[in-house]
């Protein structure tokens, strides 16, 4: 933990210390207008100095498959637990310098799958006896909070640009899966009984231990075409602790007992890759590839630790940005899962609003 | 000049952070990992793996972590680190090849029941006997209870109680045959019988049978869990049976069938309660819904004996006829 504040203290000190560097006058001419409409061709990767940005995202997926162990695609839809989810986004970031920024994001995520039901009757010859299973595992809560800085070549963005970027996931909120809210409900007639058996699990969002992430990217333009490639790196400071619930029905009423469990998440390793073309000054469109891998990590079932299943996804993603006004910009992309292993692969539209300004520059 | 010198000091205190985290990633604890491909996995042993026999009554783990086994007929086996080591009366001085059940006791010594008395194999491999010196002792049952005494079921005998001073046998028609014995969470021990539950609270016995709410009066198992209940199964009831501070409480099996016969009841390291069965399979009751195991769906008999578990919490099914089934817990 005294690591992470070390390394907080150097990003603020660092922060501290670009507020007295006096420009590097590699635009000659800051008119806020002119950097504010900068076509995404003639962007460099960070905001401009004093440039200040507040972003909000949501994300529509909808998980109707996914990959298993040997890669194979599953259809979610055809066993019953199909579902959809929403991702909300939002960031903000300041351009400290022509050369470095800094920035704060957090999300907030929904999401319920629901199994298909299960019925079981059992009819001896003096008794009828029917039990129905519902099952909802919900999903929910604030992730964590993101904050990071990040730099990139100190000259003018021409045709070339790379920058890298480092910073922490700290928990936002407790982490620990809160106790399910079974309900149950039993009819008894004679010598028929009717048992429906609702459950639904719990659980938050979020990594609950910090997590590091470092990342480098870099940015080619040839007239109205450029090309993007970002590498990023996540990993765990530390080993975690939750709680998994167990139950027990007694007539119709819960009880829960709960057990607490290690894990040390795995290391995630994302690569993009994406071609831009800048159709007018105002719409871009691009397509990405977008591939993820993790590796290590383990967690604790039961007394005996298993290492995480190794997972990887790529995905396609086609989209646009449409500046609306000076302020404000648009971005959106559909992701389609390629291919993949241990993992969902749902169908994305990922929508972003960014509105800029310099609230310093007149 | 000031200017290259702050950009420089920027250079720096990104190296530095790349390489503190590097640093922090390195420091990570190595463990023993399993392979989560593993888990959920049934593997079948039997006689062709080294087993003395395909017929399994009972499954105990030791302190030091040895898995031991019964076979009736075919003597005891010990499991370590992947290997059987088998004992019959012509390789050790056990007393007969029949062995039904075992316990570990206080010093970690392993009492063998057999048909004809107790055998004990102590820590030092040595072996010692005893046999009740009027009748014959056909052991059906062994406990030892949290106070160090030993507890012996037999099938027309009664049963036997040492405190430390040597056998005490209690023996009445009604009780004569004993199936089970186990210790509850407030040190009662409960004796199963044909003919209901002794309970035994430390100072008194008292009788428990169908009126006072067990599912039938033939007690085949009986078992304690995690959440202060004991479970009970019976040859003949139509659901088994826990009982805790509320009073009996029953659960059916939902095995299509007026009755069933439970001969082992066994908590995992999940909470999840298994019955093993004579002819409806293995059961499992994930405190939801008890699902089933059976042939028709990949398992490999319909009758399970015995279920015990090893160090690392992996179950052992102990089989009727084919052997014994070892399930590594599913991770989901």
């Amino acid at each position: 933990m005294k690591r992470i504040y070390l390394i907080i203290s150097l990003i603020l000190i660092s922060s501290f210390l670009s507020d007295h560097v006096d420009g590097q006058k590699v635009i000659p001419v800051r008119d806020k207008y002119v950097m504010l409409t900068m076509p995404y061709n003639q962007r460099p990767l960070n905001l401009y100095r004093g440039q200040f940005q507040a972003s909000a995202g949501y994300k529509f997926a909808v998980r109707a498959q996914s990959f298993d162990s040997d890669g194979d695609l599953v259809h979610l839809k055809d066993n019953g637990t199909g579902s959809v989810y929403h991702y909300y986004f939002a960031e903000a970031k300041y351009g400290v310098t022509d050369f470095a920024e800094i920035g704060a994001e957090t999300n907030f995520l929904r999401r319920g799958i629901r199994d298909a039901t299960v019925t079981v009757v059992n009819i001896t010859s003096t008794a009828v006896e029917r039990v129905t299973v519902n099952k909802l595992t919900e999903s929910k809560g604030m992730g964590d909070i993101f904050i990071y800085t990040s730099f990139r070549l100190p000259v003018k963005y021409n045709w070339f640009d790379f920058g890298i970027k480092g910073g922490f996931f700290l928990p936002s909120a407790k982490y620990e899966t809160p106790e399910p809210a079974n309900t149950v409900k039993a009819v008894s007639l004679a010598s028929e009984s009717n048992t429906t058996i609702n459950l639904h699990y719990n659980y938050k969002n979020g990594y609950g231990v910090p997590v590091w992430l470092v990342s480098a990217a870099s940015k080619f333009t040839f007239r109205n075409l450029s090309a993007r490639a970002e590498w990023t790196m996540r990993d765990p400071l530390k080993e975690g602790q939750n709680i998994r619930w167990e139950e027990a029905l007694t007539d119709t009423k819960f009880s829960y007992y709960d057990n607490t469990y290690s894990y040390l998440l795995s290391r995630t390793c994302t690569f993009d890759a994406s071609l831009h073309y800048q159709a007018t000054g105002w719409f871009n469109v691009g397509l990405n590839a977008s591939y993820f891998k993790t590796k290590g990590g383990w967690t604790e079932y039961w007394g005996v630790k298993y290492e995480n299943p190794k997972k990887h996804l790529l995905n396609l993603e086609p989209g646009f940005e449409l500046q609306i006004s000076p302020g404000l910009t648009v971005y959106q992309v559909a992701g389609f899962p390629l291919t993949g292993r241990n993992c969902d692969a749902p169908f994305y539209l990922f929508t972003t609003i960014y509105y800029k300004m310099f609230p310093f520059l007149r | 000049m000031q200017k290259t010198k702050i950009l420089q000091n920027f250079g720096s205190v990104a190296l530095i952070i790349f390489f503190l985290s590097a640093a922090e990633s390195c420091e990570k604890t190595e463990y023993d990992l399993l392979d989560p491909e593993d888990a959920g996995v049934m593997t079948l042993f039997n006689t062709s793996d080294g087993l003395p026999g395909n017929t399994v009554s009972d499954i105990q783990l030791d302190k030091r972590g040895n898995l031991w086994f019964t076979f009736p007929g075919q003597g005891c086996a010990k499991y370590s680190n992947g290997t059987w080591t088998n004992f019959v009366n012509s390789n050790s001085p056990l007393l007969s090849n029949v062995v039904s059940c075992l316990a570990e006791s206080a010093d970690g010594s392993i009492i063998f029941g057999t048909s004809t008395g107790l055998s004990i194999l102590s820590t030092a491999d040595t072996w010692d006997s005893y046999k009740d010196p009027v009748s014959t002792m056909t052991v059906t049952a062994v406990k030892v209870a949290s106070d160090r005494s030993v507890w012996v079921g037999t099938s027309d005998q009664g049963f036997y109680v040492n405190k430390g001073t040597g056998f005490v046998k209690t023996l009445s028609e009604t009780y004569k045959s004993i199936n089970t014995i186990e210790e509850d969470n407030l040190g009662n021990i409960w004796i199963g019988t044909n003919n209901g539950i002794i309970r035994w609270n430390g100072s008194s016995y008292n009788y428990l049978s169908l009126k006072d709410g067990l599912p039938h009066n033939r007690i085949s198992s009986l078992r304690k869990d995690s959440k202060k209940r004991l479970w009970i199964g019976t040859r003949g009831g139509r659901n088994v049976a826990w009982v805790d501070n509320k009073g009996f409480h029953n659960l059916s099996l939902l095995n299509g069938r007026d009755s069933c016969r439970v001969n082992d009841i066994y908590e995992d390291r999940r909470g999840y309660i298994w019955f093993a069965t004579a002819d409806d399979g293995l059961i499992c009751y994930d405190g939801i819904l008890p699902r089933a195991f059976r042939v028709s769906n990949g398992f490999p008999e319909n009758t399970i004996r015995s279920i015990g578990e090893d160090a690392n919490g992996n179950l052992w099914f102990g089989l009727e006829s084919k052997g014994v089934v070892r399930y590594t817990l599913p991770i989901q």
